[in-house]
């Protein structure tokens, strides 16, 4: 088939906008008569709170309303405070907000608040929280054997001990990642507003998720879902951390209290220090083997710092742990676990890139120990159509050896040559790994309508992060036959636009394309049936495309077809809504070239040459654009991106200097391979894209590394120190 | 309290006066009392670039500046690197090759990218790098902007050296 709209490299139709500043992000945006507001923090990492009093800070100049958490009829969700209850669990957990004329008042006021606190003990670290012992964060743990558990995930196939016996050997390693932020440029903003005639509360803000925002405020604030509208604004990056509630309901209450609109943007400090970052991981894997490198047996028991609160995915970490490969004995074990941090939230893939980390290390780790290729192991182990992957999952085609492949052949792979490949003070490695995710589709939905010159507006509630809108467009277009320019596609807020999930896993493209793709359809089957009498046809003789409605030889534009439905039948608005579309497994492989200075440690990435199985992409351009940037993001977490604690419980690295993300002196070359089986179920057979790319990053690194100087390294990220110290032991 | 002071600053080629409190930066002044949101804030402390301007032709975090030190200087935002409706070259640069993403940084961007071609405009792709360091960007990886600042300058050189081959 041939595509006239799909499959096509179209610049973001946003683009313009944004290249030229006038974009309105949350901090952009002034509302008439508008309040500030500012929140006191708690500068202790655990602490019961024996008196909390706002009377004088309520008396300071310039102020308009307090809050604490005790005046929400609800104060969390899904047991994350948004203000603190009866104690404080983290260092920065938001204790009262002040509403003020100015940001100045409303600051000046928090040191008018009285709060007399009580130390607690505190947990640093996953090993301490599950320890016998260990000071409890909260009176409850998951676990009747261990302290402190949020959580608990399981995964069992097979007999894992039987896998074990038959093994010709076990290996059992231990793995570490690292608490990081989600690093986006935009810092959480949030505006609210009270309609004093209906009481409805407007919250504007920097969400992925404007439904389920709306419906987390309304529990918080005892409110209907009427009663709330987000409006979900343009995102500066939010890669996972814009999911979860931060300002939203502290705005709306303020704003229901003092009469007036209310403005809140978090510092940069405070985005690292008390939003939700992603959680560190302790992964200890056991893993059998036949001498010919065949995967019988695999156990992993992990531990994913969930911080004060849940919020770990350690659900995600158990069912994607085994990697894309075939093996029969699984046996996962992955723990979401409370310390004194900053409640985790979601990353870009979630806590795939963690445990596959490990098991991508541990591969080359078999590898070295049988004298066997790092390619030929994950060929020989890849998972066909069938073999169970991801939980309770089968792989729905054969596509993990493929892509892996493809990403060698891509890179000119050659095995190793030893422990390492070059003697000189700089050694240059090759890597390869692996790795996958499964998107499912969710709460999509999508309004088409056909407008009465012929051209097609398309209205979605998914907010537009990676350019969604622009391949909604595309899809339409296909749909209609049209070129892309006759058609605009709009993100609604959640008044205006059909409910849908946030935008997260991977999910948008895959389900709400595919909503869209079917509403288009509706919509021409409802321009066939308003026209079936005028062209004296039935609706199935009359077809619709290439911007025309025909049928028996008689033909009218897209612009008349409307022009007359609307006479007949008024708007013509097809509609698609799905929530079950069958979930897509994809993969991708990535092959690093590391050169590492023996001198000083560093590692310079000089190429990633990645292959990923994108089902068809929509808008290549787009495509590549998110597997670049989330390899970016594997490059920091492999390398050097890390939250640093001192004894106190206190984050050390809270600013863009010391927290070191990515810069442009760090892009690799990189090498991007899409695979278009086309047979997922997304549009055209499209899936997600989004995740994916981040997941084998760090392993193809670390596997360089250790290809180019022979030092494993364990532990994230591969720091110039840790890998000094790495050749200092081996030596 | 420190009275507020009238400064004088040109902004994209128009003169403006502002009573400015002694305490307010450069951004402030342009977002605030300017309207030129265009400008971004991503950090506060001069470390992501996404407030980059143009001070007398030079990048500057405006976040980093006091007013008072920007004052009866000349200054280009991101509003004034092309007329009104209109794309710069180098923005429709950053657009055809798919370097604009979540578009925060993007504003700093350009006019780092340009303030480096104002200068040099066949600069290596190490300059390129060089020049680009102090502004993050979390979404594309930093290839694709690369590559649109590359095919810019390319650009730019075509007609340089058909006339060259002319001679």
């Amino acid at each position: 088939m041939k595509f006239t709209a799909v499959g096509k490299r179209v610049p973001r139709l946003d683009g313009p906008e944004k290249v030229t500043g006038r974009t309105q992000y949350g901090a952009d945006i002034t509302l008439p008569d508008m309040a500030w507001a500012a929140i006191l923090r708690s500068p202790h990492a655990h602490a019961r709170i024996l008196r909390l009093r706002t009377e004088k800070a309520e008396k300071m100049p310039g102020v308009l309303a307090v809050v604490t958490g005790k005046d929400f009829p609800r104060n969390d969700v899904e047991g994350v405070p948004v203000l603190a209850g009866e104690a404080v669990r983290y260092r920065g957990e938001g204790v009262a907000a002040v509403a003020a004329e100015s940001l100045g008042q409303a600051s000046a006021a928090l040191a008018a608040i009285e709060v007399q606190y009580k130390p607690l003990p505190f947990v640093a670290d996953v090993r301490q929280a599950v320890a016998p012992g260990a000071p409890k964060i909260h009176a409850e743990s998951e676990d009747p054997e261990l302290s402190n558990i949020a959580g608990v995930s399981k995964v069992k196939r097979g007999d894992v001990e039987a896998g074990f016996a038959k093994a010709d050997r076990v290996f059992e390693d231990t793995f570490e990642t690292p608490w990081v932020h989600q690093g986006f440029l935009e810092p959480h903003v949030a505006l609210g507003e009270v309609n004093r005639g209906t009481g409805q509360v407007t919250v504007w803000t920097s969400t992925q998720a404007q439904f389920n925002q709306r419906s987390d405020i309304a529990q918080m604030l005892g409110l209907s879902l009427g009663k709330v509208r987000v409006i979900g604004l343009p995102v500066g990056g939010a890669f996972g951390g814009k999911i979860a509630l931060c300002l939203e309901p502290i705005v709306a209450e303020l704003a229901r209290r003092s009469g007036r609109p209310v403005k809140a943007v978090v510092s940069r400090k405070d985005d690292f220090v008390a939003t939700r970052p992603c959680g560190s991981a302790v992964m200890e894997l056991k893993t059998g083997v036949k001498k010919d490198g065949t995967l019988v047996a695999f156990q992993a028991r992990m531990l994913f710092d969930t911080g004060a609160y849940p919020g770990a995915q350690h659900g995600t970490a158990a069912s994607l742990a085994q990697g894309p490969y075939r093996i029969p004995n699984v046996d996962v074990t992955a723990y979401g676990v409370y310390t004194n941090k900053a409640p985790a939230g979601p990353r870009r893939a979630l806590t795939s890139p963690h445990v596959h980390f490990a098991l991508e290390s541990q591969l080359d780790i078999i590898a070295a120990a049988l004298g066997m290729d790092p390619l030929r192991i994950r060929l020989k182990n890849a998972a066909r159509k069938g073999d169970a992957v991801a939980g309770g999952l089968t792989m729905p085609y054969d596509a993990a050896a493929s892509v892996i492949r493809t990403a060698a052949d891509r890179a000119g792979w050659s095995p190793p040559r030893g422990a390492a490949r070059g003697r000189g003070a700089k050694a240059r490695g090759l890597g390869i790994a692996g790795g996958h995710w499964t998107v499912w589709a969710g709460a999509s939905s999508a309004w088409v309508q056909v407008n009465e010159d012929g051209t097609i507006s398309v209205v979605t509630g998914a907010i537009n992060l990676t350019g969604t809108n622009t391949s909604f467009a595309q899809i339409a277009a296909e749909s209609f036959g049209l070129p892309v320019s006759q058609v605009i596609a709009h993100q609604g807020d959640t008044e205006t636009s059909p409910r849908n999930d946030g935008s997260w896993g991977s999910r948008i493209l895959f389900a709400v394309g595919e909503a869209v793709r079917r509403a288009s359809e509706d919509a021409k089957r409802q321009l066939a049936e308003a026209l079936a009498e005028e062209l004296e046809a039935s609706p199935d003789e009359i077809e619709v495309s290439g911007g025309r409605v025909r049928a028996k030889g008689k033909s009218l534009t897209l612009a008349e077809a409307a022009e007359r439905a609307g006479e007949y039948r008024g708007a013509i608005i097809g509609r698609g809504a799905l929530s079950d579309l069958d979930y897509g497994v994809a993969v991708a492989a990535q092959v690093a070239e590391v050169e590492v200075d023996r001198e000083t440690g560093q590692v310079e990435l000089k190429r990633l040459i990645c292959a990923q199985d994108v089902g068809f992409a929509i808008n290549p351009m787009s495509v590549e654009g998110q597997i670049e940037g989330a390899v970016s993001q594997g490059v920091g977490y492999a390398l050097s991106e890390e939250y640093v604690y001192d004894g106190e419980g206190q984050l050390l690295n809270d600013d863009f200097m010391d927290f070191r993300m990515p810069t442009s002196l760090d892009h690799p070359e990189f090498d991007v391979a899409l695979i278009e089986e086309r047979k997922d179920k997304g549009p055209y057979g499209a899936k997600g894209v989004g995740e994916p790319p981040l997941v084998p990053t760090a392993a193809a690194i670390a596997n360089a590394v250790y290809d180019a100087i022979g030092v494993r390294l364990r532990e994230l990220p591969m720091t110039p120190e840790r890998i000094v110290q790495g050749m200092r032991r081996a030596s | 309290m420190t009275t507020e002071t009238a400064l004088r600053f040109r902004v994209n080629g128009r003169a403006h006066e502002v009573a400015a409190h002694p305490s307010e930066r450069l951004i402030d002044v342009l977002r605030s009392h300017l309207g030129l949101t265009g400008t971004k804030e991503g950090c506060s402390t001069g470390q992501c670039g996404a407030c980059t301007v143009l001070v007398d032709g030079r990048p500057v975090a405006s976040c980093m500046m006091l007013a008072a030190d920007a004052a009866d200087r000349d200054i280009t935002t991101i509003e004034g690197i092309a007329p009104a409706g209109e794309l710069h070259p180098l923005q429709q640069a950053f657009l055809d090759h798919g370097a604009v993403q979540c578009g925060f940084c993007t504003p700093g961007m350009v006019l780092s990218a340009k303030a480096l071609l104002d200068e040099k405009p066949h600069p290596s792709d190490e300059e390129i790098r060089r020049a680009l360091v102090g502004n993050l960007c979390r979404c594309t990886g930093y290839r694709k902007i690369l590559d649109a600042i590359k095919a810019y300058a390319a650009s730019k050189r075509r007609p340089q050296a058909k006339r060259a081959k002319k001679r």
